[in-house]
């Protein structure tokens, strides 16, 4: 389990990083924390459940900025202002690359099955991904910032 | 997937809903054509399902609905945790989600469904969002409160 651990968080942070880079952003880790299974949410957060080889949930926690700036970037620099369906849309896309890019990256023998992307918003928002204390991973982007929580069962 | 398989899909999930729900709170639900959860702070759990079919089940309830229910589950004591409330919702939508795959499991013969753990979120003004899923809802009414079930899966996946 600890070698899963270190190996999906290594994938996390070398996919993000490059599917970022693909929609001419960057984005940096900057570290790693345990958190308790019970957590706050971020403005926008997108889960995608892993099953069959790996059993587990992939968080991504985006604030209002960090959503528009990827999405933008996504969409070749247009500039956005709200958190519309395309933006959601788009951030469901970003998630599912970034997760499906993290996958491949861990050369399971056995296929890992991906769940389809859920957004979840709204106000004072707490979210449990596992009854385990999950881990996350903190990304710098530009002047805004964006996290990545993983378990993994 | 066609209408026949997603009809026969959702009417055991439908009564996977029904029975788990008689047995953990001995109360009896009846689908309802349509309702809304008008509680301003709800629970949501998330469910994905993967395999031949790749889709989500969600199950959403109001806040006070959830803790009632919760609190039959542990058999009428209050719960003791904040996260109390979300493990045994998580449970509820896992036993319904289980219970509904085994049925089609056996419907179709065939073990190729898979079901991620369940992810909660709880918040005001809820809005759960699955942009590649084609989703329809199920609407239960009941003396512990109500609860939707939405269901969705991926269009031209093969089924």
């Amino acid at each position: 389990m600890t070698c899963q651990l270190t190996d999906l968080k290594n994938a996390l942070v070398e996919a993000s990083t490059e599917v970022i880079s693909m929609f001419g952003l960057s984005c940096s880790f900057v570290k790693e924390s345990e958190e308790k299974s019970l957590n706050s949410g971020e403005d926008i957060n997108v889960v995608i459940g892993l099953s069959n080889g790996l059993k587990g949930n992939i968080l991504a926690g985006f604030p209002k900025s960090a959503a528009l700036k990827i999405v933008s970037g996504m969409m070749g620099g247009t500039e956005l202002s709200d958190v519309d369906d395309m933006v959601k849309s788009g951030l469901g896309e970003f998630t599912n690359m970034m997760s499906g890019n993290a996958i491949i990256r861990l050369k399971s023998d056995k296929l890992i099955e991906l769940s389809p992307p859920t957004l979840a918003s709204g106000e004072d928002m707490f979210v449990m991904i596992s009854r385990a204390p999950a881990r996350k991973l903190f990304f710098k982007l530009g002047d805004t910032e964006f996290n990545i929580a993983y378990c993994i069962e | 997937m066609n209408k026949d398989k997603l009809d026969t899909v959702m009417k055991y999930i439908s009564s996977a809903f029904e029975s788990v729900s008689l047995e953990l709170a001995e109360s009896e639900y009846k689908k309802a054509d349509s309702l809304s959860i008008d509680e301003e702070n709800s629970v949501a759990v998330i469910i994905g399902i993967a395999g031949t079919m790749k889709g989500r089940i969600i199950l959403h309830s109001g806040l006070k609905t959830a803790y009632g229910f919760t609190k039959i589950m542990n058999c009428g004591d209050p719960l003791d945790k904040k996260e109390d409330l979300f493990l045994y919702m998580a449970e509820f939508a896992n036993m319904i989600c289980g219970r509904s795959t085994t049925y089609i499991n056996n419907e179709f013969k065939e073990r190729k469904l898979w079901l991620t753990p369940p992810a909660i979120f709880a918040g005001k003004n809820l809005q759960l969002v699955t942009p590649t899923v084609c989703s329809e809802q199920l609407f239960f009414s009941g003396d512990k409160g109500k609860f939707i079930l939405d269901v969705g899966f991926e269009e031209g996946k093969k089924s």
